[in-house]
């Protein structure tokens, strides 16, 4: 009797291999999963062995495996205060949390509205305008850091938040543009026509037909308009000059100096700075969800 | 209710060589279920656009009732139009997508509530309104496209290929909701579509369409019976009429279509003044207009069957006619036994045959084309 062919095994490419060899396959294919896993895990790990080690300050080990626990170093970053008695940890985390909401926002809002323009009406200099956006990209950021220093310098608003603000929501908009732009362009026509059958504005469709049906795009828009502005180090370091001006990642940068490095401190900070973004993370991705046109159109 | 005007109505997009709507002039009467028709890519969805205010009109003019509407926004057209892809809104509820246009109109929330409430009952969606489309079946959501149109109540009903996205046994139910609910409201329906059964079984008149030119318009026996030209003829009818070229010639005193040696028909009277003796013609002979010779029925075309298809009551007998391919339309139960090479005697009846000139206009039996139609392109049929 001949053997029928299974079309799982086909897809899986292991016809023909007895249990066996199949069993080996898995055994590398899972071995190496693990081997990139632990590879890419190392390092955080080693951050958080430094985090929670007495005497990290004292230099780094060349293992990521615990040799003592304490929080001291968590503590003194959160309880740190400068000579003036001013709670920095408080402050600094103000700071970031104030930046990357309003950037987040102000991004969210002008990406949107830029990119159902880009997606959906035809101007002169369409085409040459996404191109534009696509050339700023192409620059890293550092090139621009002199000439803003420079602009927000004659603006007066160098350490101050409304400043930052401007430079972070303007250098996330061209990728957040074009992601939306990708996303809007997918979204049938016959959805906003129908809705302008029934009578709605322009306003009112983007609002209520578009935007709903848009979130897991700008969910992703938001997250990455949030990491942009909250984990951004030159353009911070460079614009805020006074302590209670920083931002989180330019107050990390203080524990690691050319002269002392309290890594401790810099490990325990930098796992404070990663919580609200995992947190973010989290809470976005119930929207990060395809399919939210389904069954509107026939496709 | 109002009624439709298209004076000389052009559409040409951006770029484009030629207008995909050609000098188009119809009127639709108040109450009227128009179908436009024609194959893919004859301007009949552009035009319906054009109707709605999706498309800006090049030239010519538009009026719905009174009105003239070429710049006037869709929203204030008092027009609502049936999608093909339906395009309900699908992160709302099945209420909310029939409610949506009276709410962005502001309309009192009961009354609302009382127009969303009697069209979900005349389409039997009372059961699914807390639903989202995802969760209908195909029909289903191209009834909850209707009910959203239903509840605005306008002057016109505007439908794009409705039925296309559903298959057959669906379709025909959907035809006859479709037909039943104009009864009902007695509005205007603009309704396009590729498929000539539905614009037959749904229309009080239709308009067919080739290339952006009107072709001819009538009541779907008009079109049958007396096509205006070649494209028409083919359109319309189904299966397809036999075309094949002959020629006049005077035989016996009578004047005679020929189309070899043993294939004549002779012609009826008014046909005959119209033709001229070694006039060359295009012979159009509906599949159906063919019966099998008997005493009273002489022979006057000899096919051999090529192809059987048996259909249940009836059957296609595809037959070779010296070299051209000629189908008929008998009933299965005449034709039990014929085999294929077989030689059948067959007749056709004068008053039957349909001619056409060389620019493919009828001859003698076919009614007036649209204006515009000799100006069309080259027929596709």
């Amino acid at each position: 009797m001949s053997k029928k062919p299974n079309p799982q095994k086909w897809a899986e490419g292991s016809v023909g291999l007895s249990k066996k060899d199949m069993f080996i396959r898995q055994l590398i294919y899972n071995g190496i999963l693990i081997a990139v896993c632990l590879a890419v895990l190392y390092p955080v790990l080693w951050v958080v062995k430094m985090a929670l080690t007495p005497n990290a300050a004292a230099g780094l080990g060349d293992s990521a495996s615990s040799v003592g626990f304490t929080l001291d170093n968590f503590r003194h970053v959160i309880f740190n205060q400068d000579q003036d008695g001013n709670w920095l940890f408080f402050h600094q985390l103000k700071n970031s949390v104030v930046v990357a909401l309003i950037t987040t926002a102000l991004g969210v809002m002008l990406a949107c509205t830029a990119a159902y323009g880009f997606a959906r009406l035809n101007f002169v200099g369409r085409e040459m305008g996404l191109q534009a956006f696509l050339v700023t990209q192409m620059f890293p950021g550092v090139v621009m850091t002199i000439p803003l220093y420079i602009l927000l310098g004659k603006l007066g608003l160098l350490d101050s938040i409304m400043g930052l603000v401007l430079v972070y929501s303007v250098s996330a908009l061209p990728f957040c543009v074009w992601n939306l732009k990708g996303y809007f362009d997918t979204i049938p026509k016959d959805l906003e026509e129908a809705a302008v059958m029934d009578g709605a504005s322009r306003f009112t469709t983007f609002t209520t037909i578009i935007l709903p049906l848009a979130r897991p795009a700008i969910a992703i828009t938001a997250l990455f308009s949030f990491m942009t502005a909250w984990n951004e180090f030159i353009l911070a370091a460079t614009l805020m000059n006074k302590e209670m001006a920083y931002t989180l990642p330019v107050a990390l940068k203080q524990y690691v100096g050319a002269q002392s490095a309290s890594y401790g401190y810099f490990a325990a900070g930098a796992i404070l700075v990663s919580i609200p973004i995992m947190a973010l993370f989290f809470a976005l991705q119930k929207h990060l969800v395809g399919g939210l046109t389904a069954g509107g159109v026939k496709g | 209710m109002a009624q439709v005007v298209l004076q000389n109505l052009v559409k040409q997009y951006d770029g484009a060589e030629k207008p995909t709507v050609n000098h188009i002039s119809l009127t639709i009467h108040d109450g009227e279920f128009l179908v436009l028709v024609g194959p893919s890519g004859c301007g009949k969805s552009t035009l319906l656009r054009t109707i709605a205010g999706l498309e800006s009109i090049t030239d010519g003019d538009l009026f719905i009732g009174d009105k003239r509407v070429n710049d006037v926004h869709p929203k204030d057209r008092d027009i609502a139009m049936v999608f093909q892809s339906y395009a309900l809104y699908p992160h709302m509820t099945i209420r909310r997508n029939m409610a949506f246009g009276l709410e962005v109109r502001k309309k009192p929330k009961a009354e609302i509530d009382k127009l969303v409430s009697e069209a979900s009952s005349m389409l039997g969606l009372d059961e699914h309104l807390e639903k989202l489309p995802k969760q209908l079946s195909g029909g289903q959501r191209q009834r909850v496209a209707m009910g959203r149109a239903i509840v605005r109540r306008p002057k016109v009903f505007l439908f794009d290929e409705p039925l296309s996205n559903l298959d057959a046994a669906l379709r025909t139910q959907m035809r006859v909701e479709i037909r039943r609910l104009h009864k009902q409201l007695k509005t205007t329906i603009i309704y396009v579509t590729h498929d000539q059964v539905e614009a037959m079984t749904l229309a009080d008149r239709i308009a067919v369409l080739n290339g952006g030119h009107l072709q001819q318009v009538g009541s779907p026996m008009e079109l049958f019976q007396r096509p205006c030209n070649k494209f028409v003829a083919g359109f319309i009818g189904s299966p397809g009429m036999n075309f094949i070229e002959s020629k006049i010639v005077l035989e016996d005193g009578r004047k005679t279509v020929v189309i070899d040696e043993k294939n004549k028909i002779a012609l009826e009277d008014d046909v005959a003044r119209a033709v001229d003796n070694g006039q060359n013609v295009l012979l159009g002979i509906r599949p159906q207009d063919v019966v099998l010779a008997d005493e009273a029925n002489p022979a006057n075309v000899t096919g051999v069957v090529d192809v059987i298809e048996t259909l249940g009551w009836e059957s296609h007998i595809h037959f070779k006619v010296g070299e051209h391919h000629f189908l008929a339309v008998l009933e299965a139960q005449k034709v039990v036994g014929f085999q294929e090479g077989q030689s059948i005697g067959l007749h056709v009846a004068p008053g039957v045959v349909h001619l056409f000139n060389d620019a493919d206009e009828a001859i003698a039996h076919g009614s007036r084309c649209a204006a515009s139609a000799s100006k069309a392109l080259p027929a596709q049929f």
